[in-house]
């Protein structure tokens, strides 16, 4: 048995300074990775709530790693009920507008599939893609936050980027 | 092929800032510009929600603090089932070696949880006792009344009793011991009973029943459950006296019967729930009537 200490996640210093840290980070990256489940404030709270309790047995530099684990399950679980609905916001929603290449979308048309079109990227596509976007953050910072190289990151935005494009037209 | 890489290359530049003037002149002439820099501007404008640390930490600590506080009310709850217990205790005498954990029912039959999930139905004016700290090795209860026995799988679990010990091979049976009756019903799985040097394997639905000299009958396909679980009692040629003393207990009121019809054998039941009804469902097949001197109910011949 540990004494919580200066540098434990039992400390409430500590554990408020691991909230500003990794809450918004964990936020936005299960929110751009799945972006169908509702809720994510709360499954980020209740991560944190887990770690509180578990504060004891979680050394420091194992905190992030705990939450996205924490996070991780719930979301997983939640998208299990999610799967048929997902099914069917999937279906693309066909407009009987006869919409050929040269035809200028209307701005609000032209977001709606941009929208749909990100929803059917790949997941790790559109998380490093909208960290890009969203979060203006540069590709050096997405490969550290996500733990891979820069140049996987630059492969994901750009092919996100293509796929969006084709995808935009075929709706 | 170079040309596509050298797009590619721009392109990364591009959505990373990183892009030169003379570059960006270059990309600008590329037949998909327009269409990227469409995407590339109208999705940075997404919506995919907003998260407010200050407010989030805000609602965490509210939400952390009430998770502390309601904890406290099971503490009390669980303090006053302790008191409860307390009480009890100091209502019963106890053997030494039994002193752990002790429950009696003096008013009202009562689903009690041992610590392993299984569970003790006990009839009205009975008791069990057991070792709580032991109870993993050791399933051991001392009765005294009547109970019903649902086991969780597990290790031996054994009914002590002053006439005799039960030994649990399956999962429910009933154990009812008394100054005359050492009774045990097995209904579900396989009971062993060792009682005067005697071992008898009950199945379900046997019954097997010991007198006073320790003969035993046994009888098979008895009941699936006991009857006083289902508030009613049944007597098969028990005497007028001894169902009048169940009467008794049951709706606390005195009601005897006189000398004459005392030893009346009587076949049949009666509800625990209606006094009336009870006493009807005696008097009706036994040709009796009752009356009633100083709160006692007297059962006589009907004349």
């Amino acid at each position: 048995m540990k004494n919580p200490q200066d540098e434990e996640v039992c400390n409430e210093d500590v554990y408020r300074d691991i909230f500003f840290k990794h809450s918004q980070e964990l936020f936005k990256f299960y929110s751009y990775k799945y972006p169908l489940v509702r809720g994510m404030e709360d499954i980020i709270q209740d991560s944190f709530i887990k770690l509180w309790n578990n504060c004891a047995k979680i050394e420091i530099n194992k905190a992030r790693a705990f939450l996205y684990k924490v996070v991780n399950n719930a979301v997983l679980n939640d998208i299990k009920h999610l799967k048929v609905v997902h099914k069917y916001e999937q279906e693309p929603t066909t407009s009987t507008n006869n919409i050929t290449p040269t035809h200028v979308l209307e701005e609000k048309e032209f977001h709606n599939r941009l929208q749909h079109a990100i929803d059917l990227l790949s997941e790790s596509q559109r998380v490093a893609f909208l960290m890009n976007r969203i979060d203006g953050k540069k590709h050096q910072e997405i490969a550290d936050e996500l733990g891979i190289s820069k140049k996987a990151v630059e492969k994901r935005i750009y092919s996100a980027l293509t796929h969006l494009r084709k995808t935009i037209k075929e709706l | 092929m170079n040309e596509e890489s050298n797009i590619e290359e721009l392109i990364t530049k591009w959505l990373d800032n990183e892009i030169s003037d003379q570059e960006l002149s270059i990309l600008k002439k590329h037949k998909d510009f327009q269409e990227l820099e469409k995407i590339k501007n109208a999705s940075s404008q997404l919506d995919y929600g907003t998260y407010n640390k200050e407010d989030e930490l805000e609602r965490l600590q509210t939400r952390l603090k009430e998770s502390r506080v309601k904890k406290r009310p099971s503490m009390v709850k669980w303090l006053a089932a302790a008191v409860l217990v307390g009480v009890i205790m100091t209502g019963l005498y106890t053997s030494q070696q039994w002193s752990n954990e002790i429950i009696s029912t003096p008013y009202a039959s009562l689903v009690y949880q041992l610590p392993d999930n299984s569970s003790v139905h006990l009839n009205n004016n009975s008791s069990i006792s057991f070792n709580k700290k032991n109870w993993v090795n050791e399933r051991v209860v001392q009765l005294k009344g009547e109970a019903l026995f649902t086991v969780q799988k597990g290790a031996s679990f054994i009914v002590e009793t002053s006439r005799g010990n039960v030994t649990v091979l399956g999962t429910q049976f009933n154990v009812m011991i008394s100054d005359e009756t050492f009774k045990v019903t097995c209904f579900e799985g396989k009971v062993s009973v060792k009682s005067n040097n005697k071992e008898i394997i009950l199945n379900p639905t046997d019954e097997v029943a010991f007198n006073p000299n320790g003969n035993h009958v046994l009888k098979q396909n008895f009941t699936s459950t006991p009857n006083w679980i289902n508030s009613e009692f049944i007597y098969d040629n028990q005497s007028l006296s001894k169902v009048l003393i169940d009467v008794s207990e049951n709706f606390n009121v005195k009601v005897t019967a006189s000398i004459e019809v005392e030893n009346i054998m009587f076949t049949g039941g009666f509800n625990k729930s209606n006094l009336k009804n009870a006493l009807k469902s005696i008097e009706i097949p036994l040709g009796l009537q009752h009356k009633k001197v100083n709160n006692e109910i007297i059962m006589t011949k009907k004349k």
